[in-house]
């Protein structure tokens, strides 16, 4: 039974090994060419930017912003001479805010 | 496996990727290149990964099968049928056919099998991997084609003869 088989196959594989033959005219088309994948190069390019964006977003905030209004600035200094004495200024913008009560904290 | 590995056996195996992408499609040169570029683009997106369970070309061909069935699906030129079913086709006698018409007149799973085993020289059980069947059902499907293909070459023969 298993030669009987085998001896079929065999005008199978004919069939096959003909088809293999008639299929060696056949044109095969090229194979293509892969596409660069920019995405990896972009990736340190992504990352220097964003850097550069947040260093530059980190600055804007440190920037003095305008008050709305003139502010005017009233401080008691005390002189050489222990003479107090009022130092009146205006400012358009201030960068440091000291609370008026502030010297309480550290002078008694 | 290193990408670069991998892309080089593949294009070692183009033409033998070729030749079952049109197997697949019908003899279809056109809807073969087309299906066979679609395999590669998946593969270079990593859409389709290789992931070392079986030989590359073992892997390539279930791609190329599976691309091919989902673009006959889109392009509605194929009906679904349940694994273990045998379309009965009615009989015609092959007058003058050529081999590939004598291959597509047997159903799908049968062609199939058969050209992977004869024609693509693979084991059952591989091309039970790439048609995702059991081996039992491979081996089914192998016999009734190996039996209906006999028959057809004969009835040619016949034909040839008595002509």
């Amino acid at each position: 039974m298993k030669l009987q088989d085998d001896m079929n196959d065999k005008e199978l594989e004919m069939f096959f090994s003909e088809l293999r033959n008639e299929n060696n005219k056949l044109t095969i088309p090229e194979y293509p060419k892969k596409p660069s994948s920019n995405f990896r190069k972009l990736i340190p390019i992504g990352i220097a930017a964003s850097l550069l964006l947040g260093i530059f977003v980190w600055n804007q905030t440190k920037e003095e912003t305008p008050l709305y209004q003139d502010l005017i600035i009233i401080s008691l200094i005390e002189g050489e001479d222990n003479e107090q004495r009022f130092v009146i200024e205006q400012a358009s913008s201030m960068d440091v805010w000291e609370s008026p009560t502030a010297s309480l904290l550290n002078e008694f | 496996m290193k990408q670069k590995l991998l892309d080089q056996i593949i294009k070692e195996l183009h033409r033998e990727a070729y030749l079952w992408s049109r197997q697949c499609c019908g003899f279809d040169d056109e809807l073969a290149k087309d299906v066979l570029q679609h395999v590669y683009l998946k593969i270079w997106e990593e859409k389709a990964k290789y992931n070392a369970e079986s030989k590359v070309k073992t892997w390539l061909f279930s791609v190329i099968r599976f691309t091919a069935i989902e673009w006959l699906k889109k392009n509605k030129k194929l009906v679904p049928l349940h694994e273990d079913y045998d379309l009965v086709e009615e009989e015609k006698i092959p007058e003058a056919a050529s081999h590939e018409e004598l291959i597509q007149l047997l159903p799908e799973r049968q062609k199939e099998i058969l050209l992977l085993v004869f024609y693509h020289q693979l084991t059952l059980e591989k091309a039970a991997d790439i048609m995702e069947v059991s081996l039992g059902t491979a081996r089914t499907h192998y016999d009734r084609g190996k039996k209906k293909l006999k028959e057809l070459i004969l009835k040619k023969q016949v034909y040839e003869a008595t002509r």
